[in-house]
């Protein structure tokens, strides 16, 4: 049997349960002040996610035509809308959909982008031309445009706008596994493997993966943020979640024909969706500080 | 020589993207469950202008012939017709371009001269409160949503304050200069024509200022590293150590020069996150640009303008990447072609 995971398993039953490796990346993360703040505003909104209903005031789609367009009170602390409808009890309702829908695509792309970075790094050749170039022309448009592109053919919706997104963010992580996939081929113990006889399949899946799954999930957490922003953005100009849906990205487009006056219909979810992307920017750079050999310790 | 053969190898690597580039909208118009006659038309069309339309674009054909069709529109030049302007999408474009061109231009270098001068506060003030200070700046600057901070501008500065007009590229009691590039600002300096400077002017502050925040956040992060990078070698130190106040600044102006170089090799980046942002921020700001262009198809359903941004941005978003490969590779000779 071959190796391929070369932090020992010997370390791991010495100190407990986590590997020395994995104890110095856990080191420098907490020394990072920026990183634990990034971490504690996630956790936040996860678990708001989860009991944000359950807070809520109000149902989310409740209307009452006495109070809507009033401020921040003590009945309805972040204002009501043009309906009535509570700002803070739709915040919350809407909190995990605006997370689900930044994780998911990201996700998608994954799922999409891995295999077909390891099949074009590791056997290379025509299908490796094949499989960059076309990355290559999705990445030729800002993702925002193909996003409205391939939304707007598919009719607007929030599946359909993840899908979109998922379609433009995939060669992202085909070029980043290609890399490593390609350098990786050419170690000692894929070699060997090789030289062994074993199948294409099992060194993709048993040597090169487990190699390069602590890049795909640095790359993953720094991307989630900018999935958040595409997602809310999509809501924005209307190819997104569709209303009734208390989505930020929508909640913040939909308040605007009431701005200045009623500022906090839009402001509220703005803030919101700016302190969820600030979190995993942050979270993601920490994590992408820690696990970074080349960065660890600058 | 070396430098011209780079030129002409990513030139003609144009070809296969904008092939790609063609065939995606193709599939995105033909493949997917919609009916792209009814699309083009509108919902308003009858029956029969639908059959006649259906065979005008030759959609009655084999979907092969139809792809050789649609190179051979797209070769002519016709993107097909708006069913909202009801003009041809080339015609559209050519309006709207100088539009986005100029506010992506002024935000560009609003965006690139405030990130350098906040990078090399950071650098040279490493790990001080105003380093601090500044990095949680530019982390913020690419959280906030583009429409978020457009939207704040216009409540803050531009009601509240009352500092900046909300919407548009120009007033409405100033006639534009007249046309020569299409850039407001550059056609009312050549034309003399100040008021209409003023105005465009005044227009252009607040949404070029909300575009910069992302470029002046990579900005600021890339030269922070890229100077940190030189100061910190061995060599440097000691010589920072020895060096009186004028040799002081000739090693931070030898280290920000370095820090340009790597600038310049991400700002095609920067530019990608211009394109993105001006898509929302022209929706905010009501600017009558390329974006603005494609959110109000978007939302009619009117796929012609929509493909036609997408191939031209396609087009221009390569081209630029081209530019600044090339600019990099002149300004530092080591990297291989």
């Amino acid at each position: 049997m071959i190796q391929s995971d070369l932090s020992g398993d010997a370390e791991r039953s010495r100190n407990g349960f986590l590997t020395q490796d994995q104890r110095d990346i856990l080191r420098i993360f907490l020394r990072n002040r920026l990183s634990v703040l990034g971490l504690g505003i996630v956790v936040f909104w996860i678990v708001f996610a989860f009991i944000g209903p359950a807070l809520a005031p109000f149902p989310p789609q409740q209307m009452d035509f006495v109070h809507k367009l009033s401020p921040p009170s003590a009945a309805h602390p972040l204002g009501t809308d043009w309906l009535g409808r509570d700002v803070l009890s739709r915040l919350l309702h809407g909190t995990s959909i605006t997370l689900l829908i930044g994780v998911i695509p990201i996700a998608i792309a994954i799922v999409i982008g891995v295999p077909t970075g390891a099949i074009a790094g590791y056997f290379g050749g025509r299908v490796e031309t094949l499989i960059m170039r076309t990355a290559d022309i999705f990445l030729s448009v800002p993702a925002l445009i193909l996003a409205i592109a391939v939304t707007a053919a598919l009719g607007p919706s929030l599946v359909n706008a993840m899908i979109a997104v998922s379609v433009v963010w995939w060669p992202w992580y085909t070029r980043l596994i290609h890399s490593q996939a390609l350098s990786l081929s050419k170690r000692v113990f894929v070699e060997a493997a090789i030289g062994l006889g074993a199948s294409h399949r099992a060194i993709i899946i048993r040597h090169l993966l487990p190699n390069m799954a602590s890049s795909i999930f640095v790359r993953g957490s720094l991307d989630l943020g900018f999935a958040v922003l595409t997602m809310a953005g999509l809501g924005f100009i209307g190819m997104g979640a569709q209303a009734p849906s208390p989505e930020w990205g929508l909640a913040v487009s939909l308040g605007r024909r009431f701005m200045p006056e009623f500022w906090w219909i839009s402001v509220f979810p703005g803030l919101a969706i700016f302190s969820v992307v600030l979190g995993f920017n942050l979270l993601g750079d920490g994590i992408r500080d820690a696990m970074d050999p080349e960065i660890r310790g600058r | 020589m070396r430098i011209l053969r780079f030129l002409i190898k990513r030139l003609l690597y144009l070809i296969p993207i904008m092939i790609g580039l063609i065939t995606i909208t193709f599939v995105l118009m033909n493949v997917i469950p919609s009916n792209p006659v009814r699309l083009a038309i509108g919902p308003q069309a009858s029956m029969e202008t639908e059959e006649r339309v259906r065979r005008q674009f030759g959609l009655d054909r084999p979907v092969w012939e139809q792809y050789i069709l649609y190179y051979e529109r797209m070769l002519r030049g016709d993107l097909g017709r708006s069913l909202v302007t009801r003009r041809p999408v080339v015609d559209d474009l050519q309006r709207r371009i100088p539009a986005s061109v100029e506010l992506a231009i002024v935000g560009m270098f609003i965006g690139v001269a405030l990130g350098l001068a906040l990078g090399v506060l950071s650098a040279v003030h490493r790990d001080k409160l105003i380093d601090h200070a500044s990095r949680v700046a530019a982390i913020s600057g690419v959280s906030i949503p583009a429409f978020f901070l457009s939207l704040l501008a216009q409540l803050i500065l531009g009601s509240a304050l009352a500092l900046f007009p909300i919407t548009g590229r120009i007033s409405f009691e100033v006639d534009p200069p007249s046309a020569v590039t299409g850039l407001y600002l550059l056609d009312s300096l050549l034309t003399g024509n100040l008021a209409a400077l003023r105005s465009a002017a005044h227009h252009l502050i607040l949404p070029a200022f909300t575009l910069s925040i992302p470029i002046l956040a990579l900005t600021a992060r890339l030269t922070r590293s890229g100077m940190l990078d030189v100061l910190s070698q061995d060599y440097v130190m000691n010589a920072r150590a020895a060096a009186g106040l004028p040799e002081r600044i000739a090693i931070y102006k030898y280290a920000l020069k370095n820090a340009l170089i790597a600038t310049v090799s991400q700002i095609g980046l920067g530019f990608g996150a211009l394109l993105n942002g001006s898509v929302l921020v022209e929706t905010v700001f009501d600017w009558p640009g390329l974006g603005l262009y494609t959110v109000t198809a978007a939302i009619n359903q009117d796929i012609q303008p929509i493909v036609g941004t997408t191939i031209v941005t396609g087009f221009m978003f390569v081209i630029i990447n081209i530019l600044t490969d090339l600019t990099y590779r002149i300004l530092d000779p080591r990297i291989e072609v």
